[in-house]
């Protein structure tokens, strides 16, 4: 954490970046933000027996 | 004086295959002075295959080893086939088992990697490294066939296929051996091109009777070449590890290094030829002929033989077996000498500096000097940044209006950054054509348009949930386009639908339809019609009758082109045309008019909002893409079954508001919608949050108000938790990539309400929503009466034990960052509430 209180993340804001210059950015900086945004939760096995949404992790 | 310790070893290179079917004249193992392959089996007979196995098992045992690595190797291990690999991974599965973990890789020239070897590495869980040395020009400079042809587009095929959702978790990174004559950057470009967990930068063996090539004049050439990608690869904020960089920065921070070609730490490889010679690291082929051998091999020795061996024995000595040039230097900590190979020199053996040395130096150097700043300043772009007060206000479970507006404001550059890759995917790929592409050219014009004149209007259409999920889905079937996967059909047909891809590359149009009518602005774009209806996210669909007289097998059409004018919205499909009403579209009751002579009827169905008091809320079971979480999705609910929900969710979030108050904010703030999905079995609520549908949450309708006000603050609870690792980094994500398979039980923890093991994040994301469902029990127990005031409290026992168990572990997991660590400490803070806190 950083000392101004502020958290630091990986993620560009790409909130200023015109739309239309966003495909332009570095492959390497789309693909940074791609591979983030394909992540998935690694899904567990269903666990027989369980009665509860709560089990699935 | 002491005896030197034996050396712990704990990665195994076996040489499976012999031979290679390229000939890159770099190749330190047909082209050095050790030409000893000639005399070796062509591939791993199965004796030597049985023997290798309990020569492993057995030293891990002795040793005690947590984990060890098993690369498959060459020649070209691929040529050993899929038969022979089998046997020798489910060898080593069968004999480590109870004995420690096991990673397998493999590491290939890639050429004739095709689906069926990665199905074969997927079941088995070998992760995949692959050879390349930049674009095609720097790649044809050195691997080439025998008669010279390009090994490139083969290359790049098989890339492409480790690049599919279906293979992309065994895509463990690049090899790449450096030529100064390539250019630097475009190397790196190419490289990043391809997406890599990793990319590893190789120096060409040499040593001080071969040196390295370099040009009149250079010294240090090599570190040149490495310090122009070191400084793009910062100006791009890190986006793949390269290992010699990751390495460098580890090390001058007091880390371990990554490779044996840095640092101190004592070298732990040991090579197992196809003979069943154990030798050394197999780079010292281009010393001398014979200089590898330790002269002990699987079938007389047993592995501790070969770690006694002189020349293995000498890779142990940190700083003291280094010479004396090297130890009087200031960077030698983190050099270490470089390379053992490189420093050879016929009249002194490997008492040298490396071959490298003023390369290493300067590198070294250069990059203590500038070490990375912020890690994602892209051109003058920023990082988002997360308020420590808001985060730690999530990370304690709850998270108010301020915190989940942060988050949904990163996921608004996340959607962009997808809308803008889905964009330059498409219109670069040969497998999307001419007039789709053209399609998708003018939706995005005017989605730019909209973003630079009505960008509330954009910034609300790019809040729904299922746009990120879209893009995904359009990413992962282009990629599968590109390797060849006619037009990714396998990706289409395994999400269990027949959708072509022209049809989900055409939704962007639709979302630029719809950001359109909310900015009311004038706009024309072409989207696809989507079983039978044309769709606008988040508001809803007209969907179109059967024309009268249409015989069975005629083809609906599969497109339709939505004008928007002043105030309407006109959908033509074929010669048919409709007009909604802009202000009853927005408001959710519009008026259709068809246009006389119309062939075929149409009704439009609006995406339905259920509504409470201090939160309305889209129920959406329409969107073509809702389909992404764990429960299949309910079709289109009457009104009946509507207003029922309607009527559990207004009683389910009046017990939130009065009940569970510290959650409603956030829900408020952050929940984008609720998707019916089908009903669970008797007795089972169902409901789940998608990783790539921010905001949404999905339930079967429970029986009562409480249930769902339950589900919806645990499924929140995945969505913000989701929201947060999308943007931070909670726990090393080396753990699970690089150094430990995640599929290897020492990496696996047991979650107390589960009897198997999982992942840390699993772990995670499972504490996380156990936080919630104790305080929501916590709370019920109090509120309720009779049996049911009894069975929330005993709920609230079980949930808290767990939810404060899991805490412990992950708080001791030891792969937590500083961020996770912080993290879980407001974790712990809110399962052991003051004065309850343990120390």
């Amino acid at each position: 954490m950083r000392s101004t209180d502020e958290v630091s993340t990986v993620l560009l804001d790409l909130r200023a970046v015109p739309l239309e210059k966003v495909p332009t950015l570095s492959p390497a900086a789309l693909g940074r933000m791609v591979r983030r945004a394909r992540t998935e939760t690694p899904a567990p096995a269903p666990v027989a027996g369980f009665n509860s949404a709560l089990s699935r992790y | 004086m002491s005896r030197p310790p034996v050396p712990r070893l704990s990665q195994f290179i076996l040489k499976v295959h012999s031979r290679c079917d390229l000939a890159c004249d770099h190749c330190y193992v047909y082209e050095g002075p050790d030409q000893s392959w000639h005399g070796r089996p062509v591939a791993m007979p199965d004796e030597v295959i049985t023997r290798t196995v309990q020569r492993i098992a057995e030293y891990a045992r002795s040793s005690r080893l947590g984990t060890v690595q098993v690369v498959l190797h060459g020649g070209e291990p691929l040529l050993a086939g899929r038969p022979r690999l089998y046997r020798i991974a489910t060898g080593l599965r069968s004999a480590l088992r109870g004995v420690c973990g096991l990673d397998l890789m493999i590491h290939t020239n890639g050429v004739i990697l095709d689906e069926k070897f990665c199905e074969f590495f997927a079941e088995q869980g070998i992760r995949i490294g692959i050879s390349i040395d930049g674009d095609r020009a720097a790649n044809d400079r050195h691997r080439r066939y025998a008669d010279g042809r390009s090994s490139y587009d083969r290359v790049l095929r098989a890339i492409g296929l480790l690049r599919t959702a279906r293979f992309r978790h065994l895509y463990a990174g690049l090899l790449c051996t450096i030529d100064v004559t390539n250019d630097p950057v475009r190397v790196y470009q190419a490289l990043m091109q391809l997406e890599p967990p990793q990319i590893d930068f190789l120096l060409p063996h040499a040593t001080w009777d071969h040196p390295p090539a370099r040009g009149p004049g250079a010294d240090a050439e090599y570190a040149d070449w490495l310090i122009a990608i070191y400084q793009q690869w910062l100006a791009e904020g890190r986006p793949a590890q390269i290992r010699t960089f990751d390495s460098i920065l580890s090390l001058l921070g007091g880390g371990p290094s990554f490779t044996e070609a840095l640092g101190l730490d004592p070298a732990h490889v040991l090579v197992i030829e196809t003979d069943g010679s154990y030798e050394q690291v197999d780079s010292l082929k281009v010393a001398f002929e014979g200089a590898p051998g330790t002269g002990t091999n699987v079938f007389a020795d047993p592995i501790d033989a070969a770690a006694r061996h002189p020349g293995v024995v000498a890779r142990q000595q940190g700083q003291a077996g280094l010479g004396q040039t090297c130890q009087a230097c200031p960077v030698v900590t983190t050099c270490g000498g470089g390379l053992y190979t490189h420093r050879y020199r016929g009249a002194s053996g490997f008492d040298n500096p490396s071959v490298y040395c003023t390369d290493l130096f300067k590198l070294i150097s250069h990059v203590s000097r500038r070490p990375p700043g912020r890690p994602d300043a892209v051109a003058g772009t920023p990082a988002h940044v997360l308020s420590g007060p808001g985060f730690r206000s999530l990370a304690g479970g709850f998270g108010g209006t301020a915190a989940l507006t942060e988050l949904i404001e990163t996921q608004r550059s996340l959607v962009r950054g997808l809308l803008g890759a889905v964009y330059q995917k498409a219109t670069n790929s040969p497998a999307v054509s001419a007039s789709v592409q053209a399609s998708l050219r003018r939706a995005w014009s005017v989605l730019a348009d909209l973003d630079r004149q009505h960008p509330a209007a954009l910034a609300a259409t790019l809040r729904h949930p299922y746009l990120r999920a879209w893009a995904v889905r359009c990413l992962d079937r282009l990629d599968a386009a590109t390797a060849g996967d006619a037009e990714g059909a396998g990706d289409a047909e395994a999400a269990g639908d027949d959708r072509p891809l022209p049809a989900d590359l055409g939704h962007l149009g639709a979302i630029a339809a719809t950001a359109a009518i909310r900015a009311r602005a004038a706009a024309g774009v072409t989207v696809p019609v989507l079983g039978g209806a044309v769709h606008l996210p988040a508001l809803g669909r007209l969907v179109l009758g059967a024309p009268p007289g249409r015989w069975p097998d005629e083809e609906e059409p599969g497109t339709a082109t939505i004008s928007v004018i002043s105030n309407a919205v006109i959908i033509r499909v074929g010669d048919d045309c409709w007009t909604l009403g802009l202000t009853g579209l927005l408001a959710g009751v519009p008026d259709l008019t068809a246009s006389p002579g119309n062939a075929r009827v149409a009704g439009w169905q609006p995406v339905r909002v259920l509504s409470a008091p201090g939160i309305s809320l889209p129920l959406d079971d329409i969107d073509p893409y809702r389909d992404c979480h764990e429960w299949p999705v309910a079709p289109r609910l009457s009104d009946t079954e509507f207003a029922r929900w309607d009527h559990t969710f207004a009683a389910a979030w009046q017990l939130i508001q009065r009940d569970h108050a510290a959650y409603a904010p956030a829900l408020a703030a952050g929940l984008a919608a609720l998707v019916p999905v089908g009903p669970g079995q008797p007795g089972r609520d169902v409901s789940a949050a998608a990783r790539q549908a921010f905001g949404a949450v999905a339930a079967a309708r429970p029986s009562d108000p409480v249930t769902l006000a339950l589900l919806l603050i645990h499924e929140f609870q995945h969505v913000k938790l989701g929201a947060v690792l999308d943007v931070c980094d909670l726990y090393d994500p080396a753990d699970g990539r690089f150094f430990h398979a995640p599929w290897e039980d020492d990496r696996l923890f047991h979650a107390p309400w589960r009897e198997d093991k999982n992942q840390l994040e699993s772990l995670l994301q499972g504490a996380y929503a156990h936080l919630a469902v104790t305080d929501f029990w916590r709370v019920r127990r109090q509120t309720a009466a009779g049996p049911a005031a009894s069975e929330a409290a005993s709920r609230f026992e079980l949930c808290r034990a767990h939810s404060r168990e899991a805490i412990k572990m992950l708080a001791n997991s030891g792969s937590l960052t500083p961020l996770g660590v912080a993290f879980v400490a407001e974790m712990r803070h809110s399962a052991w509430p003051r004065p309850e806190r343990i120390g």
